[in-house]
């Protein structure tokens, strides 16, 4: 038996004892109710779940009576048990009979469970599940880059995630997040910036774009990182994939989400979706919309390479040039799971891609724009737009499709932070870090900041997009170790088409279980 | 970055020792929502129904000519109060009553041991621990606590009519009853205090 084994027993029968724990102690509290005779009926208002049954007497005498039963038409209670005096002392037991009118108020008590049992069981069954989950895959506890929380309607929701394909030095970027459901309270907006996962994260800048929003509009960026004044969106019409009719899953960003399984024998298969919008004014330059998140597949693919590399990671991430971020040109994890496509027809009625929108990270949902170039040779007057998606099956989550007609360029304003806290604490030297561009504030799992941004005067006239910059480090987990395979981690980093056909059916034995497991336990707030 | 075996060992005993502090933590403070009651005073939940005596009382007056008491809860009169306490009973004015605290089952420590269980099972998640083992202290400690204050009622938050179901004479003082021949709990009436769990 390795150490590994041993390990794996020894916590299992730790699970066990905690099961036990759940099975064997359950937390109970006493109900009392009280109850006077006054007629026969009621005594039809005790309660029989009570297994003792008290009745108390005007010169303070008690009955203590178990497996009591009410005669009605003799208004007695029998049972078996004890009475005793005002002093509580003994005066005769076994089985016994009261008159209902000699009883001054009869108490019954019925155990019920604790409200405690309810978040106990919770926690343990999470806590259990996780212990159960994370011990048969280790690749499902997942980490992240950092996670960004900014107040909304609901309180403060997950906004954005930031650098997701940084994973290493060499690939410290920066990464625009736009704040769609941000709802600033006052001049100031706090932003918590969490480390929620196993992982070393060195950040260098955490600023604020602030962009004006023309009336009744939304300021968008594309893939380029510009900045765009859109009228209000469009929604769309029609949307069709292979399962059918998508379209009321795509109307709003409501966290309905349109998404598929991936292929069984290659993760890298795409799929096609059909998609119409009303016809926009002639003339007027569009945009497609798409607020969409990665599914968890190239996360465990990732993890996957980790595992393979094992001892040999560090080294390799630092000559990596790229692994999850899609380049033109380059073969790479990333590239050949690619990003969204946005296709429309040329004059010859043949598809053709005119833009991608897509962002690294599971986690939170981005929001897209594709400006389109919609020629009248390609666009009949009169027409509905119909555009078509080509994407990697089993690789996005869709939560909205809309239509914005481009109004104009725009440039932000850029707010650094004002004031950090570190647990309610101001920490002034992380908030000399992230304004010094030459040193990086490096976090580790559990911290916890809260970045505060001035606001421009009428805060609610714009709309608010995060610039991150910096690179994270993942932390190598003891099981991933044991499957160290340079040949395998060379096919997924060097050939990786032919890995995600090796790969398949592993990952489609987990991914059933796969997102459902993570978001369970991934959000155990 | 490379994790070297160093730095894997010092992971593992941080871990550890993390859980086993956290456990007890949890077994510690478990009952830091305290009954107030002496120790072997409370029955517990499993034969508090059968219980003969009245709830263990802390009475607080608004004024200094009448002292805080507490001691068996006996009966509610209609302008007093009763309370033992090594048998004397003392009748406190209901109006000169600013606060009351009345506990009447004993809540163990189930609740902690359940908790402090589960951290040590955060063991199991590796170096996941540091997310879920808070979690097991932020909210073991609370679930502990409202175990315990489900064995305790308090007034004015209730009121009399409704806490006279915990006193020894829930039907009112009894009529021809000398105060003095009222007795408390017997030594061996009294219910042995709880071992910890762990």
């Amino acid at each position: 038996m390795t150490l590994y084994d041993k390990r794996h027993l020894a916590l299992s029968c730790l699970l066990l004892l905690t099961f036990m724990m759940i099975v064997g102690c359950t937390l109970k509290v006493q109900h009392r109710t009280l109850v006077e005779p006054v007629d026969y009926r009621s005594l039809a208002s005790l309660d029989s779940r009570s297994p003792v049954l008290k009745a108390h007497l005007s010169d303070g005498g008690l009955y203590i009576l178990n497996n009591w039963t009410v005669d009605e038409e003799t208004r007695t209670v029998h049972g078996t048990g004890a009475l005793l005096d005002a002093r509580r002392d003994t005066v005769t037991s076994g089985p016994l009979d009261v008159a209902v009118d000699s009883v001054a108020i009869f108490e019954s008590n019925v155990l019920q469970n604790s409200q405690a049992l309810a978040p106990l069981t919770v926690l343990t069954v999470a806590s259990a599940a996780l212990s159960v989950y994370c011990l048969t895959n280790p690749k499902a506890c997942f980490g992240s880059c950092p996670t960004f929380y900014v107040p909304a309607d609901s309180g403060a929701i997950l906004q954005a995630e930031g650098f997701s394909a940084s994973v290493a030095p060499a690939l410290e970027a920066n990464d625009l997040d736009l704040l769609l459901r941000c709802r600033p309270r006052g001049r100031t907006l706090p932003v918590t910036m969490t480390n929620e996962a196993l992982e070393t994260h060195v950040v260098r800048r955490v600023e604020l774009l602030a962009l004006k929003r023309p009336a009744g509009g939304r300021v968008l960026a594309d893939h380029a990182g510009r900045f765009w004044q859109t009228g209000p969106l469009q929604p769309l019409q029609r949307c069709l994939g292979a399962e059918g009719d998508c379209t009321t899953l795509l109307t709003e960003f409501d966290g309905r989400e349109r998404f598929s399984l991936a292929d069984d024998t290659d993760l890298a298969t795409r799929e096609f979706l059909e998609v119409e919008f009303a016809t926009p004014p002639p003339g007027v330059r569009q945009g497609l919309v798409i607020v969409s998140r990665q599914s968890l597949l190239s996360t465990y693919l990732f993890y996957q390479g980790l595992a393979y590399l094992g001892g040999h990671a560090a080294p390799a991430l630092v000559r990596a040039e790229q692994v999850l971020e899609p380049v033109p040109g380059q073969r790479s994890l990333g590239s050949t799971l690619g990003n969204i496509e946005v296709q429309i027809r040329n004059e010859a009625g043949l598809w053709r891609t005119v833009g991608a929108a897509g962002e690294t990270g599971p986690l939170a949902t981005n929001c897209h724009f594709v400006p389109l170039d919609l020629s009248p040779s390609v666009m009949p007057p009169g027409a509905p737009l119909q555009l078509r998606l080509r994407l990697t099956r089993g690789h996005w989550r869709l939560d909205q499709l809309a239509l914005a007609t481009i109004l104009g360029e725009t440039q932000p304003r850029r707010i650094p932070p004002s004031r950090v806290q570190r647990d309610d604490t101001v920490d002034e030297t992380a908030l000399a870090i992230l304004l010094d561009p030459e040193r990086c504030l490096t976090t580790l799992p559990g911290d916890r900041y809260e970045l505060v941004y001035d606001l421009p005067a009428c805060p609610q006239q714009y709309e608010y997009c995060l610039d991150s910059q910096g690179y994270y480090l993942e932390w190598m987990r003891e099981e991933w170790r044991a499957e160290e395979d340079p040949v395998q981690a060379a096919l997924l980093f060097l050939q990786p088409e032919l890995a995600l056909r090796q790969l398949a059916s592993a990952f489609k034995a987990l991914e059933p279980s796969l997102e459902t497991e993570f978001w369970g336990s991934r959000y155990a707030r | 970055m490379r994790v070297d075996a160093q730095q894997r060992t010092r992971s593992r005993y941080s871990a550890v020792t993390l859980a086993l502090l956290g456990c007890g933590l949890l077994l510690g403070l478990g009952g830091c929502a305290t009954t107030g009651a002496p120790d072997d005073w409370l029955p517990p939940v499993m034969s508090a129904a059968s219980d003969p005596f009245g709830a263990w009382i802390h009475v607080t007056c608004s004024e200094v000519s009448w002292p805080s008491r507490e001691g068996e809860f006996i009966a509610v009169g209609a302008d007093s109060i009763y309370v033992l306490r090594a048998h004397t009973l003392h009748a406190i004015p209901r109006e000169k009553v600013t606060r009351a605290r009345l506990a009447f089952f004993d809540p163990g420590q189930k609740a902690a041991g359940w908790s402090a269980a589960g951290a040590l099972s955060t063991l199991s998640h590796g170096l996941v621990l540091v997310i879920s083992l808070p979690f097991w202290l932020a909210g073991g400690l609370p679930i502990a606590n409202l175990h315990t204050k489900e064995a305790i009622a308090l007034h004015p938050e209730k009121d009399w009519p409704e806490l006279r179901q915990y006193a020894r004479f829930p039907q009112g003082p009894p009529l021809n009853i000398h105060r003095l021949q009222l007795r408390s709990k017997s030594i061996e009436e009294r219910h042995p205090p709880k071992k910890p769990i762990i």
